[in-house]
C-alpha cells in the first residue's frame, strides 16, 4: 500500500482537516496582525508619559519648589500622569497639591485679559477649592487633628495654605517630536493672575540629538540656560535643554526688547524663533 | 516493523500531551500581543493609585493600598448601588507592586493565559473530549481580538479575566462536587464553589449573568456520577436528596449576591448615574441582536487600519502552507483509528448527548448574557453595533470559541463519521 492511499485510509476526513487548519491559519495572521496594531495604538501618549518622567525625575526643573508648595496647571489630569502624586513619586516633593487652571477659575476661558478681566487672588481660590479633596465630611478640628496621616487633612488646618509659594506649570506637545513646559512663581501683587517672568525655568524635552526649534514663551526668544543645567540624553533618546528668559533680548519677530517683570499667565504663550 | 505498528507503540497520551502544548503555545503567541501596548483604558488613572496613596497617606503599604480599595468600594456602594470590592483591591495591589509597564502586561497576560487554561479544562472534564478542549483553545485565539474602544483584554486593569477565572475555577469546583462519592468532600467543593462565584460577582456584576455555566457544570457532573453507575441512572436521571444539598452554596452564592446588590444596594443608592439605570424597551431589542456579532472572527478586522505586513495573498499562501503541514501532522499523530476513537472524534456524540447539550447550552450563555446586560441599560441604546460593544465581549469570546468547536468538531467526526470505501475481495476465477 502506498503512503498516500495509507494516509486517506487512515485519516477518513482529511479533506475536511485541510480546510478547517487553511481557513484557520489565515484567520489567525489577520488577528494577530490586527491584535497587534490595536495594541501599539496605545502607545499614542509615549511622548508625553516619558517626557513627564524625564521632567520629573531626571531634571532640576523643579529645584525652588518645596514641599507644600502649590502648582496650578492647564495641563494636570488626575486621568493621566500629571498630577500630584506621580509629582511626589518622581520629584519627592510632596506637593500641597496640583490643581487644574480651570478649577481655580471656572471663568477663565472667557474672562480675556483684552477685556479687562482679572483673574484675581490665586491663593484666596486655592484655599477655598482646597476642602474639596477631604474625603470626609467637615468635622471638629479636633477630630481631624487625629488623623495625622492624611495629608489633606492636615493642610487644612488654620494657617498652613498661608504659607506655601503657588507657582504656575505647564507641559505641552509644541510638535509630534517635543514636548516643552515651563514654571514660574505667581506674583501675588498685581491685580491679576501673573507671573515672575524672570524667574521663569523652561524645558524643551525633544525626539532626536537636535532641536527643531529654539522656542520663545510670551513673545520672547529665550536663551538656553548652560548655568541651569546642561542639555542631555535619557531615556527613549529623549533630549533635554534648559531654557531661560534674558534681561535684554529679541521678540519672534526679530525685533530687540526689554523681558517683562511680570507676564499675565493668559499671556504665556510658547512659539519658536 | 510497518508504519502502522510503529504509530501505535509512540504512547498515546504523549501525543495528547503534546497536542495541548502545541496549542497552548499558539494561545501564548496570541496572549503576547497584550505586550506591544501601553497603560490603556481606566488602566491609566487607575495605574497613578499608588502614587495619590504615597501622596495622601506618606506611604505605600498593604494597609494604606487596603484603605484605599475599601475607600472606592465605598463610595461605588453608597453612590451607585455596585458592589465589586475584589476589583478595588486586585487592581490597587497590582498597580502598586508592578508599577513597570513590562511587570503589570506580564501580569496581565499571565491572567489572560490562565483563563484560557482554564476554559479549556472546564470543557474537558464537561464533554470527556480532548478534541473539543484543543478545538476550543485553537479557536480562542481567532475569537479573541482587541478592541479600539472599550477593551478588556489589555486595559481596565485584567477585570474580565479575573471575573471568568474565578467563574471557571467555581464552575470546576461544582463539577466536582457532583461527582465526589463522599458527602462531606463534596460538599467542601460545593462551597467553595460558591465562594468562588460569589467573589466573581464581586469582581463585575457580569459574572451575575454566568450563573448557568456553574448549573449546567454541576448538573453535567450529576449525570457522569449516574453515568458510572448503571444505564438505568442515566436514562431515569432524577435529582437526590444529596444533589439538592450539594447545591445550596452555589444558590446561595448567587440569590444572595442578588438580593444584596440589586434588593437592597441599588434601592438605598444615593446617585445611579446614567451608564447603570436599567429598563427594558423595544430598543433593547436591536441592542441585543447587535451584540450577538461582536465575538466573531475578523468582525473587528478594518482593511483601512490594519493592512496586513504581508499581502493578502501572501497571508493565504503562508496558511495554505501551514495547513498542509498541520494536516499531515495531524494525521501522523492520530491517524490510527484506535486513537482515533480515544482522542475522542468517533461516537462521542451519540454516547454523550447530554454532555454535549450541556456544552452547546453553556456556549449560549457566555456568548449572549453580555449583549443582554447592555441590552437592559439605556445608555447603551443606539450606541452599539457589531463591531463596537463593552467589556463583556471578552466573556463572549469564549463562548464564540466553544462555539465554532462544537461545530467543527461536529463536520470532522461526530456521529456520522464515514467510513472508507472498502474494496470488495477479488474473486478467484476457476
Amino acid at each position: 500500500m502506498g503512503v498516500r492511499a495509507s494516509f486517506q485510509k487512515r485519516y477518513v476526513h482529511t479533506g475536511r482537516v485541510y480546510i478547517v487548519l487553511a481557513l484557520f491559519f489565515v484567520t489567525f495572521f489577520l488577528t494577530y496582525i490586527h491584535n497587534g496594531k490595536v495594541a501599539n495604538e496605545t502607545r499614542g501618549r509615549d511622548l508625553a508619559y516619558n517626557s513627564w518622567v524625564i521632567l520629573t525625575k531626571d531634571s532640576n526643573t523643579f529645584r525652588e519648589v518645596k514641599t507644600r508648595d502649590i502648582l496650578i496647571s492647564n495641563s494636570q489630569n488626575d486621568a493621566y500622569e500629571t498630577n500630584a502624586g506621580s509629582f511626589y513619586y518622581n520629584t519627592g516633593i510632596r506637593l500641597t497639591y496640583l490643581f487644574q487652571t480651570v478649577s481655580i477659575w471656572p471663568n477663565i476661558n472667557t474672562c480675556k485679559a483684552v477685556d479687562h478681566c482679572n483673574l484675581s487672588d490665586v491663593r484666596k481660590h486655592v484655599i477655598a477649592v482646597y476642602p474639596n479633596l477631604d474625603r470626609i465630611p467637615p468635622i471638629a478640628t479636633s477630630i481631624k487633628d487625629k488623623r495625622p496621616g492624611d495629608w489633606v487633612a492636615q493642610n487644612l488646618r488654620p494657617g498652613v495654605l498661608s504659607k506655601s509659594t503657588i507657582w504656575d506649570f505647564d507641559i505641552f506637545p509644541m510638535t509630534a517630536s517635543t514636548m516643552v513646559a515651563f514654571i514660574a512663581p505667581y506674583d501675588e501683587t498685581k491685580p491679576t493672575a501673573t507671573v515672575n517672568f524672570r524667574k521663569l525655568r523652561f524645558v524643551t524635552i525633544a525626539s532626536g540629538s537636535h532641536l527643531e526649534f529654539p522656542p520663545s514663551f510670551a513673545n520672547v526668544c529665550l536663551v538656553q540656560d548652560r548655568q541651569g543645567g546642561s542639555a542631555s540624553i535619557h531615556k527613549g533618546g529623549l533630549m533635554l535643554t534648559y531654557w531661560k528668559v534674558p534681561i535684554t533680548g529679541k521678540s519672534p519677530d526679530g525685533k530687540s526688547i526689554v523681558s517683562p517683570l511680570t507676564v499675565d499667565i493668559r499671556d504665556l504663550n510658547a512659539g519658536s524663533c | 516493523m510497518t508504519l502502522e505498528s510503529r504509530r501505535l507503540r509512540a504512547p498515546f497520551w504523549s501525543r495528547i500531551t503534546f497536542s495541548y502544548i502545541s496549542i497552548s503555545l499558539f494561545w501564548a503567541v496570541a496572549v503576547g500581543n497584550v505586550f506591544k501596548s501601553s497603560w490603556a483604558g481606566d488602566d491609566w488613572p487607575n495605574s497613578q493609585s499608588p502614587y495619590w496613596i504615597l501622596w495622601r497617606s506618606g506611604s505605600l503599604t498593604p494597609r494604606n493600598i487596603w484603605t484605599e480599595a475599601m475607600y472606592w468600594n465605598d463610595q461605588w456602594m453608597r453612590g451607585q448601588g455596585r458592589f465589586y470590592p475584589l476589583q478595588w483591591i486586585e487592581s490597587r495591589f497590582a498597580f502598586s507592586y508592578f508599577r513597570e509597564l513590562w511587570q503589570y502586561k506580564l501580569f496581565e497576560s499571565a491572567t489572560l493565559f490562565l483563563t484560557g487554561i482554564l476554559f479549556i479544562l472546564l470543557v474537558f472534564k464537561i464533554s470527556r473530549s480532548h478534541s473539543l478542549a484543543l478545538l476550543t483553545l485553537m479557536f480562542l485565539t481567532i475569537t479573541m481580538q482587541f478592541r479600539r474602544d472599550f477593551d478588556p483584554h489589555i486595559g481596565f486593569a485584567f477585570l474580565v479575566p479575573s471575573l471568568m477565572i474565578k467563574v471557571f475555577v467555581a464552575s470546576l469546583f461544582s463539577f466536582q462536587s457532583a461527582i465526589t462519592k463522599k458527602f462531606g468532600r463534596a460538599m467542601l467543593f460545593s462551597t467553595a464553589g460558591g465562594i468562588f462565584f460569589f467573589a466573581a460577582m464581586s469582581t463585575y456584576e457580569y459574572a451575575f449573568l454566568l450563573f448557568p455555566v456553574l448549573a449546567i457544570s454541576f448538573l453535567a457532573g450529576l449525570y457522569e456520577s449516574r453515568e458510572n453507575v448503571d444505564e438505568n441512572s442515566k436514562r431515569n436521571f432524577r435529582l437526590r436528596q444529596r444533589d439538592y444539598l450539594l447545591a445550596v452554596p452555589l444558590i446561595t452564592s448567587w440569590l444572595g449576591y442578588g438580593i444584596f446588590v440589586f434588593g437592597y444596594l441599588r434601592a438605598h443608592a444615593t446617585s445611579i448615574s446614567g451608564n447603570y439605570v436599567l429598563g427594558i424597551s423595544f430598543q433593547s431589542i436591536p441592542t441585543f441582536i447587535s451584540q450577538i456579532f461582536t465575538p466573531w472572527p475578523l468582525i473587528t478586522f478594518s482593511k483601512q487600519k490594519d493592512l496586513p505586513i504581508l499581502s493578502l495573498s501572501g497571508a493565504i499562501l503562508l496558511s495554505l502552507t501551514f495547513a498542509l503541514i498541520g494536516t499531515y501532522f495531524l494525521a501522523k499523530l492520530f491517524g490510527s483509528p484506535v486513537v482515533k476513537d480515544k482522542f475522542g472524534y468517533s461516537r462521542e456524540i451519540t454516547g454523550r448527548l447530554f454532555q454535549w447539550v450541556s456544552i452547546a447550552l453553556m456556549s449560549m450563555d457566555l456568548v449572549l448574557s453580555p449583549g443582554f446586560m447592555l441590552s437592559i441599560q439605556k445608555a447603551w441604546w443606539h450606541h452599539t453595533s457589531p463591531t463596537h460593544g463593552y467589556l463583556g465581549v471578552l466573556i463572549q469570546e469564549f463562548g464564540a470559541a466553544l462555539v465554532l468547536a462544537v461545530l467543527t468538531s461536529l463536520w470532522l467526526g461526530g456521529s456520522n463519521l464515514k467510513r472508507p470505501r472498502q474494496k470488495a475481495p477479488k474473486r478467484r476465477t476457476k
